[in-house]
């Protein structure tokens, strides 16, 4: 087992005396606008907070592990235990024979690989989040259903707005199986004034050729966090042929600035980790979860490449600069 | 037929070759080759003929000419190694050109072939097919799936459609290529074109699941990489082949044009910068051919003025070396005078000028009185510093215009120029009058050296220089006959004028027997009166005459001398006679030989050398020559003639004192001159029998030689009395009629023993004769 997971599972012993007050007094103010209002099935299920939670992370990120401690703080740490699979896939019947040893009947899987090891055990309900391809590998089920991974695409593209008031046309690259979240972000830009050109593509080098193609005609492009279209090499190249040709580039990943991006979106640990217990929360009793397939983040972290900003001529406003995750 | 077109061109060659110099030396050859008649004799000497030619070329070449070829030899080799590398160069250059445009072709289907494999429909096709069609040098392209199958091939050339696709092992073989040089050169094949196959697997990339939103770079095992597919594509080069052959024949072209324009830039400079020594071509020109009447410019460049002032010096001192040679060539060294040979030129330059003028001019014969008095009495050194003296006043004597020359001895020749006879008799009564008032003084006595001047108008060329001198001359003796110390008019009318022009004729006679080498030689006896033998002969000279007569020594030697031809005559004597006398010793081994030498020839200065040297090459041995010289001869130069007949001596010549006592004869000379035999003057001979006083002289003479260890030879034998008294007087040789008369070949008479024998003698001669 990971360190990190045996530091959480001392937490979930130490803490499980108040984890009925803490549940009963929690006030979670995503909770509430996450939850549509039409989901009486939800408040009728908040009895099934009881039940043991195991968080299994697809390894150590930052990000994951924020949003890990959120249930455990917020359940405390009787209530949920912490499996890490470290990166790797072989890990999985190790990890799930400790959740099975914690007597976890709720499933949370922070990334992909964690929502695929869980997806593997049919037992529990699971919540999986940072999951891009979930429809890729048949992550949804009534008893498996997760948050979204991209911030609001409104707040996105009013960010693009704030940073270039004169962004008109934007591309995307996507993986296929994405028709709905392509829909989704071309209405968001058509509602700001962009005009959003997605394209298609089975491959890093296809992703590369499009990009080559719609470079002329586009002023910024969206890096939707298809690991099945992007590799290292080709990213490196979409962030030196934007450089090259004054394209601004907005990724879902910060790690990313480093390589030439100027924006980088995510969503808010404690936003995804409250949508995740709010999830749990309303999961009934047979194992249902009800709600959309996917329930949408709220709030977003903006963070802005200073340097590309500057390559590109862009003012960044003061309030993204003043930001903590500005960079 | 090729042999013949070659035979053909070969003498086409020839023919247009006769035109310049070496191909003429090959005559007829080009009518044999055109007639299909070439063998190697042919080809060798047309070879031999271009080589000659070659020759010629490099021997005549010039220096701007030969840097211009070094430097256009240089310059092509140059040319074509440049061009032969960027030929090289370019062509490797060309082909990684291709190849690094085929990896790039690659790499960039590799990234349009991905819709292909996920449909296969037009739009698809199509982009690939655009692509491809922008660059001509691709032939084809396949595109096979990871499983070896062919998905798509699109071909631009015709013709390769039947080149088979890869097999699947090929393809596995580029899967195994390493994966950072997945570029692979499958092979070259010549499908009606040179064609290059590459190929390559086309693979994609795809992060790990959760891969981005942990991104690192360095770790490649984050990212799943997966065969798609391979690419192989054709690349023809031959149309980039062909653009490069292009590019470089017209980069040869403009070369070429250009290192024509350079050689021709070049040949100005090079022109401009030898031009100072082009300049010094003509004056060289002309030094060559013995010109040195010009100055170089020493002016420009270092190393010209360097070779013009080497170049002006030269001919400063070949100017000065002339001037002194010419000098030396036409003055007389002893007065600074003039001497015959340019004075002779400057009469020449005379008579042409006269030619166009009326003006007159005179030409003046001068002969001192008394020179050989006191050449003879104070000695030659007196005698040389009286002629320069003389020399001096007669050039102060005469205006500057006019030219006095010696003409040898104690002569002296003047040119008196645009005078009349007034004149003329003007300056000579002044040279007269200077000369009587004029005293030499040496040893402390003092000699008044009078001269007589003899003169001949010049009027136009009516009469050569040897005419006028001859005139001049003759006038001379006409003055010297008139009383000496006079000046004297040449008269053609003239009676003793008249025996003048016969001596004159005579020299003409004389110059023009030595000319055509028609002297005669005569032999005549000389036997010694005791055994009756012809012991010698004495060599006689004869010169025929106009009508073929033979002329006797006696009618023109005095004429010879007169003019000068005595030195010549006498050489003529010496050499003729010893290369006769060779011949005759041939068969009489012990004939001895007498030869005249005239005073003039004896007194020459290399007279030894030049008898030393006609006897060595005649091989006429020295002691069998005895040189006859006159008692005056001996008597005048007993100095140098003492010195000349002692070395003469030494080497076994021996000498006869001739006519003696016919002159100033004294007995102390037979005691003072080395000479070995007394010939006794014919005068004493003659009437010796009847004259009781020549039978006195004879006997002390034969005495006197007797007592100085000298023998005696008596002249004119013409009778057994006169050759039996002599015998009885003691004396050793005789010579004459009696003996043996001269003739062509050596003879000598019988000689009577008695008077009865002699009577006997003359009665059958008469009888002969009748």
């Amino acid at each position: 087992m990971h360190p990190r997971s045996g530091k959480l599972l001392c937490r979930v012993t130490g803490i499980a005396a108040v984890s009925v007050l803490l549940t009963g007094c929690l006030i979670n103010p995503f909770a509430q606008d996450a939850q549509p209002a039409a989901e009486p099935v939800a408040k009728a299920a908040k009895t099934a907070i009881t039940r043991q939670v195991a968080v299994v992370l697809s390894n150590e990120l930052p990000d994951f592990v924020a949003i890990a401690n959120e249930p455990e703080n917020r359940l405390g740490n009787e209530k949920v235990t912490v499996h890490n699979l470290d990166g790797k896939p072989g890990n999985a019947e190790h990890v799930l024979a400790e959740v099975d040893a914690a007597g976890a009947d709720q499933l949370v899987a922070v990334g992909l690989l964690a929502a695929k090891v869980g997806r593997e055990q049919q037992s529990r309900p699971m919540v999986f989040c940072q999951t891009y391809n979930y429809k890729q590998y048949g992550l949804l089920s009534e008893t498996s259903k997760g948050i979204g991974l991209l911030p609001p695409f409104d707040k996105q593209f009013d960010t693009g707005h704030e940073l270039d008031s004169k962004l008109k046309r934007i591309g995307l690259l996507s993986g296929s199986n994405q028709e709905d979240l392509l829909a989704e972000i071309r209405l968001a830009g058509d509602d700001k004034g962009i005009e959003v050109i997605s394209r298609v593509v089975n491959s890093d080098k296809e992703a590369l050729l499009e990009f080559k193609r719609m470079m002329a005609n586009i002023q910024g492009l969206i890096i939707l966090p298809d690991n099945r279209i992007l590799s290292p090499g080709v990213l490196r190249e979409l962030m030196s042929l934007g450089a090259k040709h004054r394209t601004q580039i907005a990724v879902y990943a910060p790690g990313l600035l480093n390589l030439g991006a100027l924006v980088s979106f995510t969503g808010r640990p404690t936003d995804i980790a409250g949508a995740v217990i709010t999830r749990l929360e309303n999961i009934q009793t047979d194992g249902r979860i009800p709600g959309p397939d996917l329930v949408p983040l709220k709030d977003i972290s903006v963070q802005v490449n200073p340097a590309v900003a500057d390559h590109l001529s862009l003012i960044i406003p003061a309030r993204l600069a003043r930001s903590p995750g500005s960079r | 037929m090729r042999r013949t077109d070659t035979t053909s061109d070969v003498a086409a060659r020839i023919k247009r070759g006769s035109q310049y110099g070496r191909w003429s030396s090959v005559p007829g050859l080009a009518s044999r080759l055109k007639q299909g008649i070439p063998d190697t004799r042919v080809v060798y000497r047309v070879l031999r003929s271009a080589t000659q030619a070659v020759q010629n070329f490099f021997r005549r070449r010039s220096l701007l000419g030969e840097m211009l070829l070094l430097q256009l030899l240089f310059a092509i080799v140059a040319g074509s190694l440049a061009f032969g590398a960027l030929w090289l160069s370019s062509s490797r250059a060309a082909a990684d050109n291709m190849r690094n445009w085929g990896e790039q072709w690659l790499s960039t289907l590799d990234e349009i072939s991905m819709p292909l494999y996920v449909a296969q429909d037009d739009e698809r096709h199509l982009q690939v097919e655009e692509y491809v069609q922008k660059f001509p040098e691709i032939a084809f392209v396949r595109f096979y799936s990871d499983s070896g199958e062919l998905v798509f091939e699109d071909y631009q050339q015709e013709g390769i459609a039947g080149l088979a696709p890869l097999t699947v092992a090929t393809l596995q073989g580029l899967i195994n290529a390493p994966r950072d040089d997945q570029r692979y050169l499958l092979d070259t094949v010549e499908q009606d074109m040179p064609l290059m196959r590459i190929g390559k697997p086309i693979w994609t990339e795809a992060l790990l699941m959760d891969g981005l939103l942990g991104l690192d770079l360095s770790d490649d095992s984050a990212v799943e990489t997966t065969l798609i597919g391979f690419v192989e594509l054709g690349l023809n080069s031959s149309a980039y082949g062909e653009e490069l052959a292009r590019t470089i024949r017209s980069g040869t072209l403009w070369g070429t044009l250009l290192l024509v324009l350079l050689t021709v830039a070049s040949w100005l400079v090079y022109r401009r910068a030898l031009l100072p020594l082009s300049h010094l071509q003509a004056p060289l020109k002309k030094l060559a051919k013995g010109h040195t009447d010009f100055t170089v410019e020493t002016a420009g460049h270092t190393e010209i003025v360097a070779i013009a002032d080497a170049l002006n010096t030269t001919v400063t001192a070949l100017n000065e070396r002339d001037k002194k040679l010419w000098h030396l060539a036409n003055h007389d060294s002893l007065t600074g005078l003039v001497n015959r040979h340019r004075f002779a030129e400057i009469l020449n330059n005379e008579l042409a000028r006269l030619e166009d003028t009326d003006n007159t001019s005179a030409l003046l014969f001068i002969d001192l009185d008394q020179f050989k008095y006191v050449n003879d009495t104070v000695g030659h050194a007196a005698g040389d510093r009286l002629l320069q003296d003389v020399a001096e006043r007669l050039t102060n004597g005469v205006r500057q215009s006019d030219t006095v020359s010696r003409f040898g001895g104690d002569e002296f020749v003047v040119l008196l120029s645009d005078v009349n006879e007034k004149q003329v008799k003007d300056i000579c009564e002044d040279l007269i009058r200077n000369a009587s008032e004029h005293h030499f003084i040496e040893n402390e006595e003092s000699f008044t050296v009078r001269c007589s001047i003899g003169i001949t108008m010049i009027w136009g060329n009516e009469f050569t220089p040897a005419d006028l001198l001859s005139q001049a001359d003759m006038a001379c003796h006409h003055a010297k006959s008139l009383g000496r110390n006079r000046y004297d008019f040449y008269k053609a009318s003239s009676r003793s004028m008249a025996g003048m022009a016969s001596e004159v004729g005579l020299s003409r006679q004389i110059q023009q027997a030595l000319q055509d080498d028609t002297f005669v030689l005569h032999f005549q006896p000389i036997v010694d009166i005791n055994t009756r033998q012809a012991t010698h002969y004495e060599v006689l000279l004869r010169m025929r005459g106009t009508n073929n007569k033979l002329i006797l020594p006696d009618a023109f030697l005095p004429a010879a001398i007169r003019f000068g031809l005595m030195i010549d005559v006498d050489r003529w004597v010496i050499r003729n006679a010893l290369e006769q006398i060779a011949e005759m010793r041939a068969e009489h081994p012990d004939i001895g030989f007498t030869l005249n030498v005239s005073g003039n020839m004896f007194e020459t200065p290399d007279f030894v050398d030049f008898v030393q040297k006609s006897l060595k090459e005649t091989g006429v041995p020295m002691e069998a020559i005895v040189l006859e010289i006159t008692e005056q001869v001996a008597v005048r130069t007993i100095g140098n003639s003492g010195r000349r007949i002692t070395k003469l001596a030494k080497l076994g010549c021996k000498f006869a004192l001739d006519d003696f006592g016919a002159g100033y004869s004294s007995y102390s000379y037979l005691k003072t001159l080395p000479v070995d035999y007394i010939k006794i003057d014919g005068s004493f001979i003659r009437n010796i029998v009847s004259d009781i006083v020549d039978q006195k002289i004879v006997g002390s003479i034969i005495e006197i030689a007797k007592a100085t260890g000298k023998q005696t030879i008596a002249e004119h034998v013409v009778d057994y009395e006169t050759f039996a008294l002599l015998s009885e007087l003691g004396v050793d040789f005789a010579q004459g009629h009696f003996l043996g008369k001269p003739g062509k070949v050596p003879s000598s008479e019988e000689i009577p023993t008695s008077i009865a024998d002699a009577k006997k003698k003359r009665r059958r001669k008469v009888s002969q004769t009748a």
